[in-house]
C-alpha cells in the first residue's frame, strides 16, 4: 500500500518538476515557437517517409512472393 | 585555389565517364534509355538528380533564408509527395507500357496509346512542346552553371556559360543516357554527402539550440517567418497551386523523369528505386532547409551577404565556417545538381527530334549509326540554343518555372491515358495544345506572380481532355484492352 502511495507521489512530483514546465515551455513560451514549427515541418517529412517505406516493403514482399509462385 | 582544384577534378571525372560509357553506346536504345537494364540505385539517383537542379542549393536555400517556414510548402510538395506520387501512380505503369509497346520516349508512348500511327499529329505536337520547353529550361540551367563557375573560378559570364555548357554537352555527346545516369550516381552521392554533413555544422555555427531563439527574434518582426498557412489567403492559394499543381502533377508530367522509369530492368526495380529516391529526397531537402535557417540567424540582414544576394546565403555559410575544401565540395554539389538535370533534359530534347520525328516519320530506313550521329549533332545545337536563352536577362528569372510547367502538360494524356481507357486521340491532342497555350498566356499576362502557371494550365488541360474524349468516338477495342492489360500487369 505504502509503495503504491510512494510511486504515485513520485509520479506527481516528476510531472510537476519536469513534464509540466516542459509542456509550458513548448506550448506557451514564445521563444520555442520556431522549434515547434521546425519539428512540425521535419516531422511531416519523416513520418510520411517512414509510412511510405513500410508500405513499399510490404508491397515488395508481396510482389516477390507472387513472382516466385508464377 | 583548393576549391577550384576540386571543381576542376569533378569536371574531368564527368568527361572521363562520358568517354568510358561511349564504348557501350551502340544503338539509339542505348543512347536514350540506356538499354533498359538499370538497377534500383541508378534509377533512383537518376530520378532525384534530374528532378533537382541547382535551384535546391541556391534558390531554395535563399528562399528559406528570406521566408523560413513558408518554404515548407515547396519542400513537402516537391521534396516528398511529388516523388512518392510519381513512383506509386505512374512509375510501374509507364515502365510496363513502354516495355510492352517498345516505346523509347513519351511521344512514342502517346502515339501507341492514342492510335495516332497514321497522322503522327500527336508526335509532332509532343516533340514541339518538349523541344521548346527544354531549350528554355536548359537556358536557365546554363545561366545557373555560369553563376557557379564565376563564383569559384572568377571567370566572366560568357566564358562561364560556355565552359559549363561544354562539359555537359561533351559527356552527353559521348555516352548519351548511359553517361548521364552514371554521372547522376556520382552527382547524387556528392549532393547527399553535402546535405548530410553540412546541417550539423551549420547548426553548431548558429549556436546550437539558440538557433531557434534567433529564428523567433526574426519572426517577431517578420510574419512570413512563422509556420502558418493562414497568414493570408494568397499564401493558401499559392500553397495549393505549388503543392498540387507545380509539384505533384508537374513531376508526373516531366518526360525526363518518366524516362527514368523506362530504363529500369523490371517492375520490382521501380518499387525498390522508389524507396531509395524518397529517403534521398528527404535527406537533401531537410539538409538545405536547416542550413537556410542557420544562415539567417548568423546574418539576420542580407547586407552581410555577397552582393546582398540571398541565393548566395548557403555558399557564403560554407565558405565562412568550413573552409576551402568544403566550399569546393559544396560548389561541386551545386554543379552536380545543375548538370544532372541539364544532361537528362538534353537527351530528351535530342530524342524528340532524332527518334520521334526523324526515325519514326521522316526516315524510317535510317541506320542506327546515322541516327546516333544526328543525335550527337543535335546535342551540340541544343547546348548552343541554351546559351542564347541564358543571355536573355528578362526571361532568365522565370525560365526554369516556364520550362518546367511547359513539360508538365504531359501529365494529362499520360495519367489519364494509363488509367482511363475512354480517353481519345482528339482529347489528348486538344488537351496538350490547350495546357501549353494557357500556360504561356498566364506567364505573358504576368498572372504567375499570384497563382503558379501549372494550376490554370493543367486544370484547363484536364477539362478539355475529358470533354473532348466524351464528344469523340471511343478508342479502338485493342487500345482499350492494352490499357487494361498494363493496369493488371499481364504479359510483362
Amino acid at each position: 500500500m505504502k509503495s503504491v502511495h510512494n510511486s504515485r507521489r513520485m509520479k506527481v512530483e516528476s510531472y510537476e518538476k519536469y513534464i509540466n514546465p516542459g509542456l509550458k515551455l513548448l506550448l506557451v513560451s514564445e521563444t520555442m515557437q520556431s522549434l515547434v514549427s521546425y519539428a512540425i515541418v521535419v516531422g511531416i517529412m519523416l513520418t510520411t517517409l517512414i509510412l511510405y517505406v513500410a508500405y513499399s516493403m510490404r508491397e515488395l514482399k508481396r510482389e516477390e512472393i507472387k513472382g516466385v509462385r508464377e | 585555389m583548393i576549391s577550384a582544384v576540386i571543381l576542376v577534378t569533378y569536371i574531368v571525372l564527368c568527361i572521363v565517364i562520358g568517354i568510358i560509357t561511349s564504348k557501350y553506346v551502340k544503338t539509339l536504345e542505348d543512347f536514350i534509355v540506356a538499354g533498359r537494364r538499370m538497377g534500383p540505385w541508378i534509377v533512383a539517383f537518376g530520378f532525384n538528380t534530374t528532378a533537382l537542379s541547382g535551384w535546391l542549393y541556391l534558390g531554395f536555400g535563399g528562399w528559406v533564408y528570406r521566408e523560413a517556414f513558408q518554404a515548407a510548402w515547396t519542400m513537402w510538395g516537391s521534396g516528398l509527395f511529388a516523388v512518392i506520387a510519381s513512383y506509386v501512380i505512374l512509375g510501374i505503369l509507364v515502365r510496363r507500357f513502354s516495355k510492352i509497346t517498345g516505346s523509347l520516349t513519351i511521344p512514342d508512348m502517346l502515339e501507341v496509346r492514342y492510335y495516332d500511327q497514321r497522322t503522327h499529329i500527336l508526335r509532332y505536337v509532343s516533340a514541339a512542346i518538349i523541344l521548346i520547353s527544354i531549350v528554355i529550361y536548359i537556358g536557365s540551367l546554363e545561366a545557373q552553371l555560369a553563376i557557379a563557375f564565376r563564383y569559384v573560378l572568377g571567370m566572366g559570364m560568357l566564358e562561364s556559360t560556355i565552359l559549363g555548357t561544354a562539359v555537359v554537352v561533351i559527356y552527353c555527346l559521348l555516352g548519351g543516357m548511359l553517361a548521364a545516369v552514371w554521372t547522376d550516381v556520382i552527382q547524387g552521392s556528392l549532393m547527399a554527402a553535402v546535405s548530410i554533413t553540412l546541417p550539423p555544422l551549420a547548426f553548431y555555427a548558429a549556436g546550437g539550440l539558440r538557433l531557434f531563439e534567433g529564428v523567433d527574434r526574426i519572426a517577431a518582426q517578420d510574419p512570413r517567418f512563422v509556420l502558418s498557412p493562414w497568414a493570408s489567403p494568397s499564401v493558401v492559394l499559392y500553397g495549393i497551386s505549388l503543392i498540387l499543381f507545380a509539384s505533384i502533377l508537374s513531376y508526373m508530367g516531366q518526360p525526363a523523369l518518366l524516362n527514368k522509369f523506362m530504363i529500369a530492368k523490371s517492375d520490382l526495380i521501380v518499387r525498390k528505386a522508389s524507396i531509395i529516391s524518397t529517403i534521398l529526397q528527404v535527406i537533401l531537402w531537410i539538409g538545405v532547409f536547416t542550413c537556410g535557417l542557420a544562415a539567417r540567424v548568423i546574418w539576420p540582414s542580407p547586407e552581410a551577404l555577397p552582393g546582398k544576394n540571398t541565393e548566395l546565403a548557403l555558399p557564403f555559410l560554407v565558405e565562412t565556417y568550413l573552409g576551402p575544401v568544403a566550399t569546393g565540395l559544396y560548389w561541386g554539389a551545386v554543379l552536380a545538381a545543375m548538370m544532372s538535370t541539364a544532361d537528362s533534359l538534353m537527351i530528351m530534347a535530342v530524342s524528340s527530334v532524332a527518334n520521334d520525328i526523324y526515325r519514326k516519320v521522316l526516315r524510317p530506313q535510317a541506320t542506327e549509326r546515322e541516327i546516333l550521329t544526328l543525335s550527337r549533332i543535335l546535342t551540340i545545337i541544343v547546348g548552343v540554343l541554351g546559351i542564347i536563352i541564358a543571355f536573355q536577362p528578362l526571361l532568365i528569372l522565370w525560365s526554369a518555372w516556364l520550362g518546367w510547367s511547359g513539360l508538365a502538360v504531359f501529365v494529362v494524356p499520360i495519367l489519364m491515358g494509363l488509367y482511363w481507357k475512354r480517353g481519345t486521340r482528339e482529347g489528348a491532342i486538344y488537351s496538350l495544345v490547350t495546357s501549353f497555350i494557357v500556360g504561356l498566356l498566364w506567364f505573358a499576362l504576368g498572372l504567375h506572380r499570384y497563382v503558379h502557371i501549372a494550376m490554370p494550365s493543367l486544370l484547363s488541360g484536364f477539362a478539355v481532355y475529358v470533354l473532348v474524349s466524351y464528344l469523340t468516338k471511343e478508342p479502338p477495342k485493342e487500345v482499350q484492352e492494352l490499357v487494361e492489360k498494363v493496369k493488371k500487369g499481364i504479359e510483362v
